[in-house]
């Protein structure tokens, strides 16, 4: 089992990487106990049989996002730690570099600390490799059908952008109506809405609407 | 925190306040009058709203045939804390809607509170109190008439659950380095050294009685004039250098769509988040969303396009008061007669 922590201080960008791109926090940043652990062995293997394999990149992160959500979730991660991005800069660092380089392409000629350590505001969330498999598990999977709708969120690049990084989603209801409008929407359909939804976010107030009426109004 | 407001002083037609009031047996813990914490709350805290609308509104808002125009809105705060990930909207409730002193005032008080435990909360929480309608109304042109239109808004008080980091003293440094092959008459070259140290290289093949002047460590004085008047142009430079940087990592656009998504910088940006903020609230005249304004322009390619080659030039010479800084050096010549 390993025993989850977070920085006491959320770490900077220019920080991670040594001259050579290298990942390497500068110094030994100070890490506190969340009093909870996790089993990460079977992800590990997941993971090991996944560098071998020639599947595009994307396709592993429903897969991935099940697993870290159920890795998480059986540790019983308390609630506050879900929106607290210094757990999941540790987590990203200390336990999953190797595959945040594998999943992002990032090396010495191309080292990108934010797939690390996220970033603010709606998109930090998305950013972080590790969050950005968890958050859309844990909103969905409460749902009805929640396994269907997860699936349905993975299977479109656009959709994890358009919802995920949509400061309007931040609102779960929101969310929820985003991944049910867009099942079985073309690319094309998604990002119309979704720009519909900024189009008129200073004009329509979609925080009061119930979710019938918000699906409504992303599809029409 | 008292209550501010002032019928005499209100400005808008929808005014929001904002109170904060920590738990009994909070000790270390306060915050300033800009609703800042000096250190983040170790307890549940309650925020209390109150809301103020002038109740002419309702006769520019809504038709004239429209009856009851008061009952077919509701004023709503809404909270948006992108670091928390958390946003919502709580109803606001009328406590003098009917009484005469309203009717007098022409002034409708609302209320509201929530409570926020700061183990979920972090960074900056938005407030804004918005009219929304909750019944339609038959179309009517230069009128919104759809349930869920936004007929107003508020102003929107910001409350900082984190301190924001301040730039350091020292945050720009100068020293001497080597000649960039490729521009080799170019005077200095801008390194971001690390999180906390920006470093303005000086080109060594530049002319000495140059480099002396401006590596100078004289503090009074007319060296110090001198080169505070011949540094003004470099470092107004760098502030727009950083200030781009830092819109460019603002902005991301989604390829194969029109989606512009902008991001917010946290301080895992630093410096850059700093330089952001301080050159938003400069062009936005100090307004409390100047942020939520500054990312409205960059989401549009003609709004940004104004932004960064009009606004920010004009911006960082404000920030750096360039006239002052030029005139010590225009002083000189008095000196020298």
């Amino acid at each position: 089992m390993t025993e989850a922590k977070y920085y006491k201080i959320k770490q900077l960008a220019v920080d991670l990487f040594t001259s050579n791109g290298m990942i390497a926090l500068q110094g030994s940043p100070e890490k506190l106990d969340c009093n909870f652990s996790f089993d990460i062995d079977p992800i590990s293997k997941y993971l090991n049989e996944l560098y071998q394999s020639d599947a595009p990149l994307p396709e592993s992160d429903h897969q991935l996002s099940l697993k870290i959500h159920d890795m998480l979730t059986d540790g019983k991660i308390p609630e506050h730690f879900i929106n607290d991005m210094r757990f999941w800069q540790w987590i990203s660092i200390e336990c999953f570099s190797e595959y945040i380089g594998w999943r992002w392409q990032i090396n010495h000629l191309q080292p990108t600390a934010n797939r690390y350590l996220g970033g603010g505001g709606a998109t930090g969330y998305s950013t972080n490799s590790i969050s950005r498999l968890f958050i859309p598990a844990k909103i969905l999977l409460i749902e009805k059908n929640g396994d269907k709708l997860l699936e349905s969120f993975w299977d479109n690049k656009q959709k994890e952008q358009s919802i995920l990084q949509n400061e309007q989603a931040i609102n779960t209801k929101i969310f929820v109506a985003m991944v049910k409008a867009f099942q079985g929407k073309k690319t094309s359909e998604i990002a119309q809405a979704t720009t519909r939804l900024s189009t008129f976010k200073n004009s329509t107030c979609f925080d009061v609407m119930d979710e019938d009426e918000l699906i409504e109004t992303l599809l029409n | 925190m008292l209550w501010t407001y002032d019928k005499n002083t209100l400005d808008g037609e929808i005014t929001l306040e904002i109170s904060i009031h920590l738990h009994k047996d909070e000790d270390n813990c306060s915050f300033d009058e800009e609703l800042v914490f000096d250190s983040r709350p170790t307890k549940p805290f309650t925020i209390k709203f109150k809301a103020y609308l002038q109740r002419n509104i309702f006769g520019t808002l809504f038709h004239p045939d429209e009856q009851n125009p008061d009952l077919n809105s509701k004023l709503v705060v809404r909270y948006v804390s992108s670091d928390s990930r958390q946003r919502g909207v709580i109803d606001l409730i009328s406590s003098n809607a009917d009484d005469a002193s309203s009717k007098f005032s022409g002034i409708i008080e609302y209320d509201a509170e929530m409570t926020c435990d700061p183990i979920t909360w972090f960074g900056k929480v938005n407030f804004e109190a918005l009219l929304v309608r909750t019944k339609s109304a038959p179309s009517q042109d230069q009128f919104k008439t759809k349930i869920h239109d936004i007929l107003g808004s508020s102003n929107t008080p910001l409350l900082r659950i984190d301190k924001p980091k301040e730039i350091s003293g020292n945050y720009l440094k100068v020293k001497v380095s080597p000649t960039n092959s490729d521009y080799p008459n170019a005077l200095y070259e801008l390194f971001v050294e690390s999180s906390s140290e920006i470093m303005i290289g000086l080109n060594e093949q530049a002319p000495p009685i140059l480099l002396e002047v401006l590596t100078s460590d004289h503090q009074t004085g007319n060296k110090a004039a001198l080169r505070t008047a011949l540094f003004a142009p470099i470092a107004i430079d760098v502030w727009e250098q950083l200030a781009r940087k830092a819109f460019t990592m603002m902005v991301s656009e989604d390829r194969g769509s029109d989606i512009v998504t902008i991001v917010p910088l946290d301080e895992s940006f630093y410096p850059y988040n700093n330089i952001a903020d301080k050159v938003a609230e400069v062009i936005y005249r100090n307004k409390s969303n100047y942020m939520t304004l500054l990312h409205d322009d960059l989401e549009c390619d003609e709004d940004r396009d104004i932004l960064i080659n009009k606004k920010l030039p004009m911006a960082v010479q404000q920030l750096m008061d360039l006239t002052s800084l030029a005139a010590k050096g225009a002083e000189l010549r008095e000196k020298l007669k």
